[in-house]
């Protein structure tokens, strides 16, 4: 395939962080509305990316397209390819549920299961078959996966208490917990700190932080602060298509296009 | 127009105003020394009092917009680079007192020509001065990269100084204290073509986003130069 220079620039990976999720000339249309114009973005491996831009410039379509959330969605069509690990995740008799679990999602509002902090982290692994059976390997499986997502400490004596009572900032939390139990290699993030408090927020990106030396992050916000803080890479999409992308600190200090400049500084969007 | 707007805007015209009176300061200096003018050199001394206040001022509202309104891309580099430029203008005025000071205590001494073309070395750091503040003005990343290629020839009239003065002295030892008040003025004046050039960086980094100090490879086409 020949590829522009600016192609070549989205999908460049280095060596210390090659390309885990790879969209290459994707688009996605509801209807007869094309809602993401093909675009060519890579996703580094343990690295934060973040996907900023006005309502309806399509990044929430393409982020959950990346795990084929949108599947459920009528008059949905792709066209172009996501390659996750070299491998097609549109082509046919693609396993969704496996993709699923090897490609996590969080959302924008905490959506615990109606069950107890314990029994949310285990349902997921339980159902597929991912946890041994007994006690122990259960208690392994919820502290581990709390303590990864920076929420051990503040559960650890109510394990068994409804995850209602959470806070909303310990729900979202126990919903990051959930999806890492599942082991997935990418996690990705629709809008996780609309719904929180500063404080909140600030623990979750803490988390990101933490996240990132192992696992794959793609992070859709309308907080361009927070994508500034959290991300090593930013993608700035714009009516469907891509507008630029690069190393965050540098879309945030000299982007090369005046869409992004104007978009970033608040002059338009 | 946006509240950050409003507030850049603001910050522009004060820049504005701290660089109308520098200058103003640094052409006043440069006379007194020429006319050996003592009143003119106390007021000129006097008059670096406003640039101070108002350089804290500029810093002040820069560091509010820093504050409230997180500001990125060339919004944030315009006041990175306010604050850099703001600081070297308060400078320039300082060294401009110097100046100032020369012209004092050489009013009270024995008269003795300079022992350099002073007049040459003044003409061309003010037009450094007037340069780099016009490529700010006008966002003139040319006009900033002449700026930095004229700084060579301030500081070769700066080097060629010290042995004048020397020969200067040897001829003429009664003289000394006269002679030296003229190589402080050099040296005053070098350091000030110094901070034009540091001012002319500081615009190329405003327009471009590219950070250009320390790189005397800097490309400055022969014929563009002005001299």
């Amino acid at each position: 395939m020949n590829l522009t220079p600016n192609t070549q620039a989205s999908l460049a990976a280095d060596a210390a962080h090659p390309t885990v999720v790879e969209c290459r000339e994707f688009s996605v249309y509801y209807g007869d509305k094309q809602a993401v114009r093909s675009v060519n973005l890579g996703f580094p491996e343990k690295q934060v990316t973040a996907v900023i831009g006005p309502s309806g410039c399509g990044k929430s379509t393409l982020l959950r397209s990346v795990n084929r959330m949108n599947d459920f969605v009528p008059g949905l069509r792709t066209d172009g390819r996501i390659l996750f690990r070299g491998e097609n995740l549109y082509r046919d008799r693609v396993d969704v549920v496996e993709v699923r679990k090897r490609i996590g999602m969080v959302f924008q509002k905490p959506n615990p299961f109606p069950k107890s902090i314990a029994e949310n982290i285990l349902w997921g692994p339980r159902i597929n078959a991912m946890v041994a059976r007994g006690r122990e390997a259960s208690e392994e499986l919820v502290e581990s996966s709390l303590r990864k997502a920076a929420l051990w400490d503040e559960v650890k004596d109510r394990l068994d208490d409804s995850a209602f009572g959470l806070s909303g900032g310990q729900q979202q939390r126990l919903c990051i917990a959930r999806t890492i139990a599942m082991r997935p290699e990418v996690i990705l993030m629709d809008e996780p700190c609309s719904a929180l408090d500063p404080r909140s927020t600030a623990k979750v990106e803490e988390l990101i932080a933490e996240l990132r030396q192992e696992y794959t992050i793609a992070i859709v916000t309308h907080n361009m602060q927070q994508a500034a803080r959290v991300s090593d890479k930013t993608a700035f999409f714009f009516e469907g298509k891509l507008i630029e992308t690069g190393p965050t600190k540098k879309l945030f200090t000299a982007p090369e296009q005046k869409q992004t400049e104007d978009y970033i500084t608040g002059r338009f969007g | 127009m946006r509240t950050i707007e409003a507030q850049l805007n603001v910050i522009k015209d004060q820049l504005l105003s701290v660089s109308t009176q520098v200058e103003q300061l640094f052409g006043d200096a440069v006379r007194a020394v020429d006319t050996l003018d003592a009143v003119l050199a106390r007021k000129t001394i006097e008059s670096d009092h406003r640039i101070d206040r108002e350089e804290v001022e500029v810093e002040e509202s820069c560091l509010q917009v820093l504050a409230t309104q997180q500001p990125v891309a060339n919004d944030l580099r315009f006041l990175v680079g306010v604050l850099k430029v703001n600081n070297d203008l308060e400078r320039v005025g300082d060294l401009g007192v110097n100046i100032a000071e020369r012209a004092l205590f050489l009013s009270q001494l024995p008269r003795v020509d300079a022992p350099f073309d002073f007049r040459e070395m003044a003409e061309k750091t003010r037009r450094m001065l007037k340069g780099c503040l016009d490529s700010l003005i006008q966002r003139d990343i040319e006009l900033a990269k002449r700026v930095l290629a004229a700084d060579d020839e301030v500081d070769a009239i700066n080097r060629e100084m010290y042995a004048r003065v020397y020969k200067a002295i040897e001829a003429d030892p009664a003289r000394v204290q006269s002679y030296m008040q003229y190589l402080s003025v050099s040296r005053h004046l070098e350091r000030i073509a110094d901070y034009c050039t540091n001012i002319a960086e500081d615009v190329i980094y405003m327009v471009t986003g590219k950070i250009e100090r320390h790189k005397p490879e800097i490309a400055v086409p022969q014929q563009a130069r002005w001299t």
